[in-house]
């Protein structure tokens, strides 16, 4: 729409008043990272090092911890991330263009799964898991979230514009099933994968509570874990702490900037969830 | 094999690979409270004792924060480690429940010479009846530390008795200074230094061996106010300060000088190095006696146990009499002083420490010279520390007294704060003029309110307690019997097998529905490919959900087979409710998401107005603004618990001081009234970028000829945002209040990071437990005191509250209504 100039004015200064409010947490932190040890326990805060210094960054190379976490974090999130684009495009097609005797029926008892927040399968998880013998394995962070209702009912979506035809010629031509799905729905479904891809990975990158309970050997933790352990291993190095949690967000950020427009179009996507 | 089939081969393999990695056999030690060098300096040992015993150490730090719940869940998951230091009473908790071995029992031979080791009463706290289920390892004793230039400036001795050191502190905060208690501050596991010189215990058990407390007795209420007064009444830079207790005493600025230090023993090993400029300028003495005249000196310590499931007890066993050995003694008490910047002290309880012909080892250590008078106090607190059994349910009873003493000082500091207001004074000038004598009235007044709320709040929580204990000690003799028939209870039926032989037969039934009907038959790569997500649903969600159900009418601990749950009909709905816990939890998330919602969704409004706008470097400004929302909220909680940090340390409350919006600094994370208050901050600011997300696309659809229209008729931008861009967008903010609403009772993870959970001894959500939400509670019932009945219980409760939420949004959508 537009704005007169004293409008645009008035828009840019209210932005640009908000901006710093988000900005400050993550001012404070880059700034902290970079302080010396003695600067943090001064008793009057500086807004600015007065000596730069990666000594922060050394000291989580000594623990070592936070890096190793970073490299189990991405290795999960990798496998959620492929795992959950497959099985979801997958189910999303036979549930969007094949007929068959109960989809009906599956697709609804699938999407009442959603009803159910995961905090009241937190306990009778862990009991399952440790039936399964997959505590303090990355089974559990992975495996059951892979075919996500949601992630489902958004490629059955996706995938329902796809045009029928497309697909009927293909099998008068004699393509497999499968032959349709990787030469045909894969191809076309690249928003969607993008989407599912996205969301899985924010999803197993950030989270929190499950990794907490299930894992019990430092050497598989995740990264939120381990940067909430600072808390408690660097007690009194804010410097350290604010390194650790620069090592787990800015990496997302960088990919946040470049991939910026699928990003926020997946996230918008969630909006239709309830 | 299809892409599909291999990408399961390779998930399954690495999987496989992975445990079969994890499988090499090595000693696991895990160590409550550990920090880097622990790591580096128990490493090292371990390497020294592989040398001669050929087995490797794994050494893993445990936070204060959840040592509980891992120790617990590894011992559940039967995966604990070989061996594990705990708090004291661990013990006695995983004792009674059979997760420790009885030394005693297991080496018989040779626990005389480990036993040896130790004072005989110090082992009480360690054992369950004749038991013996663990050894102490360190200890934690109290240390005043004082500026002696500022002691002689104000003609002040080190203080000997508690009245001395209530004098000493009125008469700092008369001339402006401050204290600082920072360890056995409003610490519940301190109580017993202000308690015990009395000979009250919190809670014990009496001579007939029944479960009792002391809260009701006139001397211990005395303690108690004693030590609320000491705590609350002087003044202080709060109790939140990320360690930075060297830089307030180092301070000589006034506002936050603090001449006063009172820690844990360790400091002045830090002091040395990080403050070499004020060497002579500060002496060190013990924690005085009370008016009795006899003192207590232990604030807290941890204990040594080993698990029931190690395969390697014997090495276990090894490595403790390795550790308790002296030179190794030695070895650690020396790293711990060489620590640079980070050096403490380790006391431990082995009694050779302390023996006279142990002498030359401390006259012949330079670093301990200046505080020799410690190792003097330790020998004494050494030959007498008396300890006695644990009680079972004291875990579960002792949050009430700590919630109590919480809920006091949140009281004091508002009477304080109102007092001042009414002089036009800030709560330091008040609380200085007490110092000087002025207002003796009322402080009078406010002491007798606070006598007052510890008899009123004591009366009202023993019985409660008393209740819990009760029916602890009832619980504690039904696992007794489990432990003793371990091996059957194993192997008995239970309702996760059962459960899984439902959904087995489900399964069968699906498949044999896909394979009865020929028509079925030939759409047989339909049902393949819906197959994994359904099946994942029926055995990650349904079953699941079944025993959830099933689990919220029985009593069951998860460290016994499941077969152990009893069935309790539904005692556990009645008991979170009766119990005002459930209700306390809904009334903070009621509050919590009254808050947040409405704020969020005006704040967003405003700003994706504002962003619609054909801006210039849109991606810049939308980067800005959305960045939140894919950061981790654990790392955005830990940047915000330190910016929320007591005193002027925490930048907000440095910009708050400067821009003389506060004339005290705030203690946001440590009082009760402002800890949630943070937590929504926190989720507001983390909040708006999805709501202005939702809002954006939904301002995207109003119709630009809309604008245009109201343009024309003269309608300035802020009436064209408020006639026509909120009315459309209707729906998105009834979408976003419902969606704030389920989330806001699902809000965990930042409450548990503010909250400290993974750092400090602070074993809540919040003082006084003023963030315990839902998730929260049901957490704390599941992995913290394993009630897994009643945490299931809160879960479905949860679930009832979010179903009827889903289910008006979507009526309210099929109406059509928004």
């Amino acid at each position: 729409m537009r704005r007169t100039r004293g409008e645009m004015f008035r828009t840019y200064l209210l932005l640009s008043l908000g901006g710093v409010l988000m900005a400050f947490p993550f001012y404070f932190m880059i700034i902290t990272s970079f302080k010396p040890k003695a600067e943090v326990q001064q008793v009057t805060p500086t807004f600015f090092p007065h000596h730069w210094t990666v000594e922060p960054y050394q000291e989580l190379a000594r623990d070592g911890k936070v890096y190793q976490a970073a490299a189990n974090s991405v290795i999960i999130a990798m496998l959620s991330t492929i795992g959950t684009m497959f099985v979801c495009t997958l189910a999303g097609y036979a549930f969007a263009k094949h007929r068959f005797a109960g989809r009906d029926f599956f697709f609804v008892v699938l999407l009442a799964t959603m009803m159910i927040p995961g905090a009241v399968l937190l306990i009778p998880s862990f009991l399952l898991f440790r039936d399964l013998g997959w505590l303090d394995t990355w089974a559990p962070l992975i495996v059951p979230g892979l075919g996500g209702a949601f992630g489902v009912f958004l490629a059955r979506q996706f995938i329902s514009s796809i045009p029928d035809s497309l697909i009927e010629s293909a099998r008068l031509e004699g393509a497999s099933e499968l032959r349709i799905i990787f030469r045909i729905i894969f191809p076309l479904s690249k928003a969607l994968l993008a989407t599912l891809g996205i969301l899985s990975f924010l999803g197993s990158w950030n989270s929190f509570l499950g990794p907490l309970i299930i894992l019990l050997t430092e050497s598989r933790y995740t990264l939120p874990l381990v940067v909430a352990l600072l808390q408690g291993r660097f007690a009194d190095r804010q410097n350290v702490e604010m390194a650790g949690a620069m090592v787990s967000i800015i990496p997302v950020l960088i990919l946040f900037f470049f991939f910026q427009r699928q990003v926020v179009a997946s996230l918008a996507n969630t909006g239709l969830k309830e | 094999m299809n892409p599909l089939h291999k990408l399961f081969a390779v998930v399954t393999l690495t999987l496989l690979a992975l445990t079969a990695f994890a499988a090499e056999p090595v000693l696991r030690f895990w160590m409550v409270g550990a920090g880097l060098e622990d790591t580096e300096l128990y490493t090292r040992l371990g390497r020294e004792f592989e040398k001669t015993e050929h087995v490797k150490v794994e050494f893993t730090p445990l936070p204060w924060g959840s040592f509980k719940m891992k120790y617990l869940v590894s011992m559940a998951a039967g995966l604990p480690p070989d061996i594990g230091v705990t708090n004291n009473g661990g013990p006695y908790d995983y004792g009674v429940v059979g997760g420790v071995i009885d030394l005693r029992k297991e080496f018989p031979d040779r626990v005389r010479e480990l036993e040896s080791r130790y004072q005989p009463k110090t082992l009480p706290l360690a054992s369950v009846g004749d038991r013996l289920c663990g050894v102490p390892f360190d200890t934690t004793t109290p240390a005043i530390y004082y500026r002696t230039d500022t002691f002689k400036k104000l003609g002040l001795s080190p203080p000997k008795t508690v009245a001395d050191l209530n004098h000493a502190l009125d008469v700092l905060d008369g001339a402006g200074y401050m204290t600082l208690f920072e360890f056995p501050g409003a610490a519940q596991w301190s109580l017993p230094m202000y308690t015990m010189p009395f000979g009250k215990v919190s809670i014990h058990l009496d001579a007939k061996g029944n479960p009792t407390v002391d809260w009701l007795d006139p001397q211990y209420q005395d303690a108690i106010v004693e030590a609320l007064n000491l705590w609350w009444m002087h003044n202080s830079p709060g109790s939140n300060l990320n360690g930075s207790g060297t830089g307030v005493f180092g301070s000589d600025e006034m506002g936050t000088a603090t001449p006063v230090y009172i820690t844990a023993t360790g400091a002045f090993a830090q002091l040395h190095r990080t403050r070499p400029d004020l060497d002579g300028k500060w002496a060190m003495t013990t924690w005085p006696k009370a008016s009795n005249g006899r003192s207590y000196n232990i604030m807290a310590g941890t204990a040594a146990v080993i698990f029931r499931d190690s395969h390697l007890k014997k090495e276990a066993f090894d490595w403790l009499m390795y550790l308790t050995s002296l030179p190794v003694q030695h070895e650690i008490i020396l790293d711990h002083l060489h620590r640079g910047e980070n050096s403490d002290f380790f006391f431990s309880t082995i009694v050779q420490n302390y023996a006279p012909e142990n002498d030359s080892f401390w006259n012949n250590t330079p670093e301990i010279k200046p505080d020799l008078e410690l190792v003097k106090a330790f020998k004494e607190i050494v030959a007498s520390y008396d300890t006695q059994q644990g009680v079972q349910g004291s875990e579960d009873a002792a949050p009430l007294e700590s919630n109590l003493l919480d809920s006091i000082g949140a009281y004091i500091q508002g009477r304080l704060q109102d007092m001042a207001a009414k002089h036009q004074l800030s709560r330091s000038e008040y609380v200085k003029a007490f110092g000087q004598g002025k207002y003796g009235e009322e402080h009078e007044q406010i002491e007798r309110e606070i006598r007052d709320k510890v008899a009123s709040g004591y009366r009202e929580i023993t019985p409660r307690a008393m209740a819990i204990l009760l029916k602890a000690r009832d619980e504690g003799a039904e696992y007794a019997r489990v432990v003793a028939h371990m091996s059957e209870a194993e192997s008995a039926v239970d309702a996760l097998k059962v459960a899984k032989w439902c959904a087995f037969l489900i399964f069968l039934g699906g498949v044999a529905f896909v394979f009865s009907k020929p028509a079925n038959r030939a759409k047989l790569i339909s049902y393949a490919l819906v197959a994994p997500p359904m099946v994942l649903a029926l055995v990650f969600v349904f079953v699941p959900a079944a025993v959830a159900l099933y689990l919220s009418f029985t009593h069951y601990n998860p460290v016994l087979p499941l077969s152990a749950a009893e069935w309790t009909g539904d005692s556990n709905y009645r008991d979170i409710f009766k119990s005002g816990e459930l209700p306390k939890s809904l009334t903070h998330t009621f509050y919590y998401t009254v808050v947040t919602v409405p704020t969020g969704i005006v704040i967003s409004l405003v700003f994706a107005y504002l962003l619609n706008a054909k801006l210039r470097a849109q991606r810049w400004w939308r980067f800005l603004y959305f960045s939140p929302m894919v950061t981790g909220v654990v790392s955005v909680a830990l940047i915000f618990s330190l910016l929320f940090l007591d005193s002027k340390l925490g930048w907000i409350n440095a910009v708050l001081l400067k821009l003389h919006l506060v004339k005290d600094p705030i203690l946001f994370l440590s009082s009760e009234k402002t800890f949630l208050p943070c937590v929504m901050a926190l989720a507001i600011w983390q909040g708006l970028a999805f709501t202005i997300l939702i809002f954006l696309a939904g301002l995207q659809q109003i119709p630009q000829e809309m604008y245009e229209a109201a343009e024309v008729d003269g309608a300035g931008e802020i009436r064209r945002f408020w006639n026509i861009a909120v009315p459309g967008l209707r729906p998105q903010v009834f979408f976003v209040t419902v969606l704030g609403c389920i989330g806001g009772l699902q809000v965990f993870d930042t409450i548990y990071t503010l909250a400290g959970k993974s750092g400090g001894a602070s074993a809540r959500f919040g003082p006084n437990d003023a963030g315990q939400t839902v998730v929260p509670l049901l957490y704390h019932y599941g992995f913290e005191t394993f009630e897994m009945g009643k945490s299931s219980a809160v879960a479905y409760v949860l679930f009832l509250l979010i179903l009827i939420l889903t289910l008006v949004q979507l009526r309210v959508y099929k109406r059509g209504e928004v």
